[in-house]
């Protein structure tokens, strides 16, 4: 498990409380076999897509599923599912910044 | 005219058509709980009705709600209200901004509500109404569906809106990015919301949280820990079986004391003007104990069972234990959402096959609405099997073993099916929230009022040809039944019989058991094969209406298949 900063890892390795850059979603066989861009889809329309930016939350897997936080709201996956997220681990700083920028709701409050 | 209310789950819809209207709508704290689209007429203009959708993330028609969202939406409605949660903005506007240029190119004028500023406030932002509004191109209102802050404006906005009778006059300009195909990607929606997003937002001290959305704010976050979120599942559980085991007999005792002058009056009238004889005799007893059986021993356990499960969806704990049964649910090969039809099963199989509509996928809903219409619980059984097992002291266990035991059993081989698919788990968590009584109530009557329209009249109807078929002894207490059933699954005839009686009444099934004199061993497999029995006749026609009669038909094989099976295994390894 490494979480160095720039590393590609699937999405249930990712360490707690840190932000992370989506940088490719894997097609998966789990749904309409016919249709298989449906999972990169529905996981775009709830805020995961390349260039994204996902905060990790929670030390463990409660029931075997990843939560974290996009866009300013909790989302929940199976870990088969966030297997196919790749992200990159985002340096501290640039985290930060991006946060701030990104979810208002979580950066300071003028 | 027509008026449409468009937005992401839990952005409020329901909230805002119930403060516009007087209709009482499933307002709920989850994702996808508006499976049926709610209709209504506006209290301040009759002439006015409102529709509420199920809530969309896009409209690229990808899933069942999103297909229906643009079949309304191809009506060419007089108005479309999008509402936003204003609490996560920029999220919302992705679906705005495509919302505005699908809208646009048809002409068809819109208002954009921005919900939630109650809760906006606590978190200190604030939208610049001016700003939005001119980037936008089309009329913005902040509102609170809760504490009813902005409906006025709101009214206002629609009746002019309404009343202007000129198509919208849609300005050239706007943050609108290039339409994508159907099948296109969402990215562009995004990015321009992002922008949009920061333009607008006003960031403000906060209001101050309050200590108690302070208090669920750090209760949130331990959910995200499994040991927090099995602490309150654990609780929960816990706590629903106290106050069921409090109220249950309570209301049990109350309505049985209530309805039965009620039962001696009909049947009494029913005497009074049917001709004297063996027939009349037999409706004048069974049409009021069919209408006062269910209500006396089904009613209460129902009311119950959904107050607590409207609680729990209300409070957002619901999100929480889709995602604790994800790993669960696999068993069955079913994605963690399917709790939410197997709890509302415990209560009543019929709303619980309607609700597999949140699953995202065929594969999914079939596979749920197999496993609810045979396998799952409903209140009519298992209150009255664990009394028939109870009298004979049965062991309990066994029934529920083989329930999931044969759960795992029919969703592995739908897996196998469908070539080892399954869907999994991708929803959105809402942030846990104090209960509203009234949301409550409303949710819990609202279903309960299905229960009264659809399951009730088909109960009665049932309970007179039960009635009859006793009372012209027409089962078939001689020829080969009892020596097979004797022989294979070591229950007498008549036990058999009640078994195929759950084909007509479930309820009744039970009830004729508790007549028969039966040994322990007996009664365990006796009160196992009423729990597998057939679906009820309600949940069949559930059944037909979402799949087909083929369907229903499949479903009565895998039960014969499952209760037969079930008895004879029993039967053989039971001491
Ligand atoms: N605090 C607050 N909660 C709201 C407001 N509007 C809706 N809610 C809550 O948000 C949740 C989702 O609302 P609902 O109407 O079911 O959303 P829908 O999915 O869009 O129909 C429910 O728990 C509502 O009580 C609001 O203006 N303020
Ligand atoms: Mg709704």
């Amino acid at each position: 498990m490494s979480s160095r900063e720039g590393s590609v890892m699937g999405l249930h390795r990712t360490l707690p409380g840190r932000s992370y850059e989506v940088v490719r979603i894997l097609g998966t066989k789990d749904v309409d076999g016919v249709r298989r861009q449906y999972t990169a889809f529905r996981l775009e329309e709830l805020g995961i897509f390349p260039g994204q930016t996902v905060r990790r939350l929670g030390s463990r897997r409660p029931g075997r599923t990843v939560i974290v936080e996009v866009l300013g709201c909790r989302v929940a996956l199976s870990t088969d599912l966030a297997r196919n997220v790749l992200v990159k681990a985002l340096g501290d700083t640039i985290a930060r910044r991006r946060n701030d920028l990104d979810c208002p709701d979580h950066g300071q409050v003028h | 005219m027509l008026v449409v209310l468009v937005g992401q789950p839990n952005s409020g819809k329901s909230a805002i058509l119930s403060r516009l209207t007087s209709a009482r709508v499933i307002a709920s704290n989850y994702p996808g709980t508006t499976v049926e689209v709610a209709r209504a007429r506006m209290l301040e203009d009759k002439d006015v009705e409102i529709l509420d959708t199920p809530g969309v993330y896009s409209l690229r028609g990808l899933t069942r709600e999103q297909a229906v969202t643009i079949e309304i939406l191809e009506g060419n409605p007089d108005l479309v209200l999008n509402v936003i949660d204003g609490t996560s903005l920029e999220r919302h506007l992705s679906l705005t901004l495509a919302l505005l240029q699908y809208l646009r190119a048809r002409r068809i004028p819109v208002v954009i509500v921005i919900n939630q500023i109650d809760r906006m406030r606590e978190k200190g932002l604030a939208v610049d109404l001016c700003k939005i509004q001119e980037r936008l191109g089309c009329r913005v209102v902040g509102t609170s569906a809760v504490t009813g802050e902005g409906i006025k404006d709101l009214v206002q906005a629609v009746t002019q809106e309404l009343g202007s009778r000129q198509r919208a006059r849609w300005g050239e300009s706007g943050p609108f990015p290039d339409s994508p195909a159907a099948n296109g990607t969402w990215k562009p929606f995004h990015r321009a919301a992002r922008e949009l997003a920061r333009e607008v937002l006003v960031h403000r001290p906060e209001s101050g949280t309050s200590l108690l959305s302070s208090a669920l704010g750090w209760f949130d976050e331990r959910l995200d820990e499994p040991l927090g979120a099995w602490a309150a599942c654990a609780l929960g559980l816990f706590g629903s079986w106290k106050f069921l085991s409090w109220a249950l007999p309570f209301l049990e005792g109350f309505l049985a004391f209530a309805l039965n002058p009620v039962k001696i009056l009909i049947g009494k009238f029913l005497e009074s003007f049917l001709p004297e004889n063996r027939l009349a005799e037999v409706i004048s007893h069974a049409l009021p104990e069919g209408l006062v059986l269910p209500l006396s021993t089904v009613l209460p356990s129902m009311v119950l069972a959904y107050l607590l499960i409207a609680l729990i969806e209300d409070t957002g704990l619901l999100g929480r234990y889709a995602v604790l049964g994800d790993s669960l649910m696999g068993a069955f090969n079913l994605p963690g959402q399917a709790v939410v039809p197997f709890m509302l099963g415990l209560g009543c199989r019929v709303p619980a096959l309607l609700s597999t509509r949140i699953l995202p996928t065929d594969l999914s809903r079939k596979t749920a609405s197999v496993i609810i219409a045979t396998l799952v619980p409903c209140t009519a059984t298992t209150s009255l099997g664990l009394a028939v097992l109870a009298r004979f002291r049965g062991n309990p266990f066994v029934p529920l073993g083989v329930i999931v035991a044969s759960g795992v059993f029919v969703g592995q081989v739908q897996k196998a099916f469908h070539g080892g698919r399954r869907d999994l788990l991708a929803i959105e968590l809402p942030p846990l929230r104090f209960p509203v009584l009234r949301n409550i109530l409303v949710k819990t009557e609202m279903r309960l009022g299905g229960f009264f329209a659809h399951v009730l009249p088909l109960l009665v109807i049932m309970n007179v040809s039960v009635r009859l078929i006793l009372a012209y002894g027409l089962i078939p207490s001689a020829g080969w039944l009892p020596s097979f059933s004797r022989k294979f699954l070591g229950i007498p005839g008549e036990a058999l019989g009640a078994v195929l009686f759950t084909m007509l009444q479930r309820y009744l099934a039970p009830l004729f058991l508790m007549q028969l004199s039966l040994s322990p061993r007996e009664a365990t497999i006796a009160a196992t094969m009423v729990a597998l029995g057939f679906p009820c006749l309600p949940s069949q026609v559930a059944l037909s209406r979402e799949f087909g009669f083929g369907y229903v038909v499949l479903t009565l094989a895998v039960s014969t298949c499952l209760f037969l099976g079930w008895g004879m295994v029993l039967n053989l390894v039971l001491p």
